[in-house]
């Protein structure tokens, strides 16, 4: 056990946090809170310019394999890479599980050379393709459907939320054969948005701010497939591979910096909020009460850190990730949620405004308490993970 | 940064988990519940033989000089197995010893706790039951080149057949909170000692002692007179921090337990384990019992390695008392009835964790400390 970062590593944070200081300008965090985009990194001049600059320096993916476009770097720093840039307000910090690792493990040549390098620019962007209006977390009972014609094959359904208005590609699971049983006859395409036939509905959320005070922006999306037809060769991995494509890069993205950090940023924020900030005479920060839930949010988020070193250093080690990912995936979002609404008995009426110099840090949290719960639905929701916790941590039968 | 254990720290829970499996089976429980001593001095001395007390202790005097992690990996599944051992109260006076004493205590009394000859304990709550320094009255008047002690002590684990127990007092009259403590200590044959049992939901030995104008020689005084508050703090860290390893261990064997019953248990014509609701209970407790872990060995490892640990024990012990209670209880519900009579032996462990998170600091005297940490003093 090594419950500490080493001096290399403390010294390449101070190299980030450094370089923060000087670049995420305050053009840039204005670039990030204008940006509707829910996943990928913001365009924007200033934040282009940045990236760049990142790039250069090997900062981005910096853990993924060279061949791919990465640095082929230590998955450690990588993690400080992005909590720092994530902590400043930028969001780098993707979760590499959709998209990213499955064309990298089972993509073709082709798709390799033309999605990998083009995710890492950001010029390809994936909306996760899962969720249909028929349901979510029954995955494998999904409507859509892709029928093989010639060299082609004919898509045909609608997939929910996943992709937004900047989203250039649909990582679609699609059911490709009806006759067997269900989990076996999916598929994933890789479809690009502007494909003929394919149709984006925005769709706003019931938050208000951009992402840069969230898990997610104000808006999504529902997207309609009417006969849109895509080469064979859009398809990744082999006719019935879907479900495991689907379930491998979920696992992944269950783990991980961003959602660690974004349900973690509020509980950081509060305490800054109320070691710096009174109400009048009344200073909450010194009433025992208060004190007493601030500790208890402190003590949940310790264990979520605690719990992502834990994945962190299980991929490192090559030790096959088990009940550890939908744990993450539940205390996360339950005790962010826990959280904003312990600050919401804190903060009283100020709580519930939005905008304006009476709102505390600018209507972050009032923003946060419409959105917090969203975290528990993506990726599997968090009662779909106590299943999953259930079955394969604890070896207990499927219902 | 790195969490989990290494290839020595699995090799040690094995060998421990193996050992405890074999010698500390629930009847051993059991039966020291009605044990005047209330432990197992065969177990002990097999503990002694295999090198289990002095895993903490410096070479010089008789241990292997290894970490408080090391500790905790034993403290751990000693917790699991529910072994009825003065393991805990022993370790936390010792470590003080190794830490503060002075090397003729550590010579005198180190040796015999690695050679298990001797048990040691700890006294500092009295009345007021909270750990901090406002709580201790109890007085230590200077005579000579000796001390005399006098006030009454509650909560002194396994005191009935301990050796040594390190006794919190006030030394300067009239002092309050941190100013004048001092710690003591005390061969617990001196005369002017005297015991009661306090009976517990564990069933575990614990005591009342009586100090009547106890004669301690200067020469016991552990660390500087007047200033003990940094050294009883210190012991009462790795103290807590030894509690959550054991409530932990023992949580996780409840938690196991109950699934076991869950897989096998049938009504509605299925395993009852196959209903989500019994399934979510399950899965939650995993949750708490690795959190409960992860928290600990955090706090374990950065007392070891001489870190501000404060915060890191005190999230550790407030999470644990919650978190590891409601694993033994739920435990409880999944077996049903059964889990109401003694004959389960799950009680064991619903009895053991629920007294062992009331002591060494409740959730909200450590939250109290870790808001200190987190918003600054009030």
């Amino acid at each position: 056990m090594e419950f500490q970062f080493t001096r290399e590593e403390e010294a390449f944070r101070s190299e980030i946090r450094e370089f923060i200081s000087e670049h995420v300008t305050a053009d840039v965090l204005a670039e990030q809170e204008q940006s509707e985009d829910s996943e990928g990194i913001v365009s924007g001049p200033h934040t282009k310019a940045l990236l760049e600059t990142m790039m250069e320096r090997g900062w981005i993916r910096l853990a993924l394999p060279k061949e791919y476009g990465g640095q082929g770097g230590d998955l450690t720093k990588q993690f400080i890479v992005d909590e720092e840039f994530n902590r400043a307000g930028l969001f780098v910090g993707h979760n590499y599980g959709t998209g990213y690792t499955t064309i990298m493990q089972y993509g073709t040549a082709e798709q390799k050379e033309y999605f990998l390098q083009r995710m890492i620019s950001g010029d390809v962007r994936f909306g996760l393709g899962y969720t249909e209006p028929s349901g979510g977390t029954d995955l494998a009972g999904l409507q859509s459907t892709a029928v093989r014609d010639g060299d082609e094959y004919i898509i045909n359904g609608q997939k929910m939320y996943g992709a937004d208005a900047n989203s250039t590609h649909m990582y679609m699971l699609v059911r490709t054969d009806p006759t067997v049983e269900k989990h076996k006859g999916l598929s994933i395409f890789l479809v690009p948005m502007e494909a003929p036939g394919v149709t984006f509905r925005p769709l706003k959320l019931i938050k208000d701010r951009a992402r840069t005070f969230g898990y997610t922006g104000a808006w999504a999306g529902e997207t309609f497939f009417d006969d849109v037809r895509v080469p064979a060769s859009a398809m990744l991995g082999q006719p019935g591979d879907g479900w495991a494509l689907a379930t491998s890069g979920l696992a992944i993205d269950r783990i991980g910096v961003t959602r660690y950090l974004r349900c973690t940023f509020r509980t950081d924020h509060v305490i800054d909020f109320l070691k710096t900030n009174s109400f009048g005479d009344y200073e909450p920060r010194k009433d025992p009460v208060i004190r007493d839930s601030v500790a208890q949010m402190w003590i949940e988020r310790q264990m979520y850190r605690l719990m992502t070193m834990r994945s962190l250093q299980m991929v490192k080690r090559g030790i096959p990730i088990v009940h550890e990912s939908p744990a993450e995936k539940v205390w996360g979002p339950d005790s962010n949620v826990r959280a904003i609404e312990t600050i919401t008995q804190i903060l009283g009426p100020y709580m519930q405004l939005l905008e304006g110099d009476q709102a505390p840090r600018g209507g972050e949290f009032g923003d946060h308490l419409l959105s917090a719960w969203f975290i528990g639905l993506g990726h599997g929701s968090t009662h779909a993970m106590r299943d999953q916790i259930a079955r394969r941590g604890l070896g207990l039968p499927r219902g | 940064m790195d969490v989990l254990f290494d290839e020595t720290e699995e090799m040690l829970r094995r060998s421990t988990r193996e050992m405890l499996e074999v010698e500390s089976p629930p009847q051993l429980a059991r039966d020291m519940e009605s044990d005047p001593r209330g432990y197992s001095a065969e177990l002990w001395t097999k503990m002694a033989a295999l090198g289990w007390l002095g895993l903490a202790i410096p070479e010089q005097y008789g241990g292997q000089g290894l970490g408080l992690t090391y500790l905790g990996i034993v403290a751990e599944e000693l917790g699991r197995a529910v072994a009825p051992v003065p393991f805990h109260s022993t370790m936390t006076a010792a470590l003080a010893i190794v830490h503060d004493g002075s090397d003729e205590q550590r010579r005198s009394v180190l040796p015999r706790v690695s050679s298990g000859a001797a048990t040691l304990t700890w006294a500092m709550t009295e009345e007021d039951p909270r750990l901090c320094p406002e709580a201790v009255m109890m007085g230590a008047a200077e005579d000579g080149d000796h001390f005399l002690l006098t006030g009454t002590k509650r909560f002194v684990e396994f005191a009935q057949f301990a050796d040594y127990c390190l006794v919190v007092c006030r030394t300067q009259p009239g002092s309050t909170g941190e100013q004048g403590l001092s710690l003591f200590l005390v061969d617990m044959r001196t005369s002017g000692i005297s015991m009661s049992p306090l009976i517990t939901i564990a069933k575990d030995s614990m005591g009342e002692v009586k100090f009547a104008n106890v004669r301690v020689p200067s020469a016991n005084l552990v660390g500087t007179l007047h200033r003990g508050w940094p050294v009883v703090e210190r012991m009462l860290d790795r103290g807590t921090a030894l509690l959550c390893a054991q409530m932990t261990g023992a949580s996780r064997k409840a938690m196991e337990l109950a699934v076991d019953y869950a897989k096998h248990r049938v009504a509605f014509g299925r395993p009852i384990g196959s209903f989500q609701t019994i399934a979510h209970i399950c899965a939650d407790m995993l949750i708490w019992v690795d959190g409960c872990e992860l928290l600990t060995y955090e706090a374990l490892w950065r007392l070891d390695n001489g870190l501000l640990a404060r915060a890191e024990v005190s999230q550790a012990k407030s999470f644990c008392s919650e978190k590891c209670v409601a694993t033994v209880r739920n435990a409880n519900v999944i077996h049903g009835g059964l889990a109401m009579t003694a004959e389960l032996n799950l009680n064991l462990w619903f009895r053991r964790v629920s007294a062992w998170a009331t002591r060494m600091g409740t959730p909200f005297e450590h939250r109290a400390r870790l808001a200190d940490a987190v918003l600054g003093v009030a």
